[in-house]
């Protein structure tokens, strides 16, 4: 099954993703890591028969865990197996791209990784500056990717994208620091710019390149992104046992693994006199720095 | 005395309580005066202390207040939360 990419000579190349520095012999969609940083993952083409079998499904992908071996079945892609926090090994099946690898290995494979490697996990994004992080949760086309990356323009940096890692004592992780926009948000924000070959994500979005931060940082506010029919901007704060209500929709989890009600006790815990705010928008035509300002306001208010 | 169950976690969100039913996965959460009476219970305060003390602390009818209790510890010994001796 691997035959056909044994011998392969990719140079080895270095990323930075969710603090750590990846080793790659595929080529990934993330920033470059500096040479003089120390390696603390490894990824390449190659197999081993000590891993799991994989009972666990979503949607299609199939996964198995035991110990510090996790395995993840792709159907008609590639085989992943990674062990520990150490190495993935990949043996795709024939005629598979190492674009398609490449993409699956940033919109998956390394979701699972960060998932398995934090204490509670969020679908969402998050900016920081000053150590403060700012995190935006919301459903899907809520704007939370687009906002995360026009908050760059005002001095923050991308923490993380799709998946926000929180670790056990409440600290937000770096994740994926790339925010993968549509082009029509892409060229709003890079001025009309278009988005590079290279920058797409094999599915339907561009990823960004902008600052990102790599250090762990204290989580200032969580803002759910909903957009309304109303032509106008609210900021709603939502206190009490209510966060949890509007928290929860966000959580992730993975079936068959994890304990649905041990992460809400986190939850829950995490939650404390943590700061949520509902930030409702118009679903169409509003401008950016709007909604910044509304969120800046917002976020830098002890009490509302 | 007052026995609470051990599946119970009770987690504190602003100025509510949020019981959590480790069983479960059910939430229940409790505003500030249910918060205040919560505490008070697992602070050890049979029903007439919770009374006396709340109705020191509110501005409440007695009659009105006893019963909000009684229901209260009802509610919570229905859920398996707590068994009191004088419920």
């Amino acid at each position: 099954m691997i035959a056909s990419f044994l011998g392969v000579s990719g140079s080895m190349r270095r990323y930075s993703a969710f603090g750590w520095t990846i080793r790659s012999e595929i080529a990934l969609a993330l920033p470059a890591a500096g040479a003089e940083t120390a390696c603390d993952f490894t990824i390449r083409y190659g197999d081993a028969p000590d891993f799991p079998e994989t009972p666990y499904c979503l949607d299609s992908i199939r996964y198995g865990l035991a110990e510090d071996r996790l395995r993840i079945l792709v159907p008609r892609t590639a085989d992943f197996k990674i062990r520990g926090r150490k190495e993935m090994l990949i043996a795709p099946e024939p005629g598979v791209s190492e674009t398609v690898i490449a993409s699956i290995i940033t919109g998956l494979v390394l979701g699972f990784l960060v998932h398995l490697n934090a204490w509670l996990t969020f679908h969402g994004s998050a900016v920081v500056r000053d150590n403060n992080a700012l995190i935006f949760l919301g459903a899907c086309g809520a704007g939370k990717s687009t906002t995360a990356a026009a908050f760059c323009r005002r001095g923050y940096k991308i923490l993380c994208d799709d998946l926000v890692p929180i670790s056990v004592d409440g600290q937000v992780l770096p994740g994926v620091p790339r925010p993968r926009l549509t082009e029509a948000s892409y060229r709003r924000l890079f001025d009309d710019a278009v988005p590079i070959p290279s920058l797409w994500d094999g599915a339907d979005k561009y990823q960004a390149e902008l600052d990102f931060s790599v250090a762990a940082a204290t989580p200032r506010v969580s803002l759910i992104l909903e957009p309304w029919a109303e032509d106008r901007f609210l900021a709603e704060p939502v206190k009490g046992w209510k966060k949890i209500s509007a928290l929860a929709p966000y959580l992730q989890s993975l079936p068959d693994i994890d304990d649905k009600k041990a992460i809400l006790a986190r939850l829950t815990s995490w939650l404390g006199d943590r700061r949520v705010v509902r930030i409702r928008r118009p679903a169409t035509g509003f401008r950016v720095d709007e909604l910044l300002d509304l969120i800046e306001t917002a976020s830098s208010k002890e009490t509302i | 005395m007052n026995r609470f169950s051990e599946k119970l976690s009770v987690c504190r969100l602003d100025d509510e309580l949020v019981l959590l039913d480790g069983r479960t996965g059910s939430y229940f959460g409790l505003n500030a005066v249910g918060a205040r009476l919560f505490e008070l219970l697992q602070a050890g305060f049979d029903r007439e202390a919770v009374a006396t003390r709340l109705l020191s602390e509110y501005d409440v009818a007695e009659t009105q207040l006893r019963g909000d209790i009684d229901t209260f510890l009802f509610k919570l010994s229905e859920l398996g939360f707590i068994e009191c001796d004088d419920a």
